[in-house]
């Protein structure tokens, strides 16, 4: 189960980031964007609040304890995401 | 605007169903995991190695008697496993633990020391780990001079 939700995850991040890219459902992926990275944020700060010692696995695999800086990462994500939702619905970028 | 949710959804589905029967840790072979019971007889047998993949923290304030600490977020896990890997070869037995059923620490310095040569049937990866060995009343100890004399610190 655990290895499908790995898969689940990887999927999701690889469709959406692709999707967003390509200006694909430009509005939908990006609120989906959003989710994903709130849900991030959710997990790390439950994770940091009951002292679990993990790492993020993001971007490499150093291994490196979660940390206020990758909280801090997946905000500027979120504010990237929606500036370039924002750009779209007012037309700069053609979906 | 829901029908492209929808696609999104579904492509994510069928994507991530692809992944799952494609991947290579699916096929990798489990590895041994035994009970607390099972691990402390290992243990009362002798000529094994506990390794504790905690935080030294976590190690000095209480661990399996006779383990080491490899902390698995340590800068210097790989000096660590580089330094035992021989000695952990030589054991009949290498247990290696975390805090608990809710911790892969454990599972994934075991799989670094099987990358560093551990040889594959002396791993045992003790899940239920140190609390449970805690909890069933099995020897603890916080003595660090094993730690010291292996790495020196």
């Amino acid at each position: 189960m655990s290895v499908y939700a790995a898969c689940l995850l990887s999927a999701t991040e690889i469709i959406l980031g692709l999707f967003f890219l390509l200006g694909v459902y430009v509005k939908e992926t990006a609120n989906c964007l959003v989710l994903l990275n709130v849900v991030f944020i959710v997990t790390m700060i439950s994770a940091m609040a009951r002292g679990i010692d993990i790492s993020c696995g993001c971007f490499s695999s150093s291994g490196e304890v979660i940390g206020v800086k990758d909280i801090v990462r997946d905000v500027v994500f979120i504010l990237l995401i929606l500036i370039g939702k924002t750009e779209v619905e007012f037309g700069e970028i053609d979906s | 605007m829901n029908g492209n949710y929808l696609k999104i959804f579904v492509l994510i589905v069928f994507c991530s169903v692809f992944l799952y029967f494609t991947s290579y840790a699916e096929k990798k072979e489990k590895k041994k995991s035994l009970n607390a019971k099972e691990v402390f007889e290992i243990y009362q047998k002798g000529n094994c190695f506990f390794v504790d993949a905690r935080s030294f923290k976590e190690y000095a304030e209480g661990h399996i008697e006779g383990a080491i600490n490899i902390p698995y977020h340590s800068e210097k896990k790989d000096d660590y496993i580089l330094k035992v890997i021989e000695a952990l070869n030589s054991a009949d037995f290498v247990v290696v633990y975390c805090g608990g059923s809710d911790c892969g620490l454990s599972k994934m310095l075991a799989e670094d020391l099987l990358n560093a040569g551990l040889k594959k049937e002396k791993l045992i990866v003790f899940e239920e780990g140190y609390e449970k060995w805690k909890e069933k009343g099995y020897p603890i100890s916080k003595d660090l001079s094993f730690q010291k004399a292996l790495f020196g610190e």
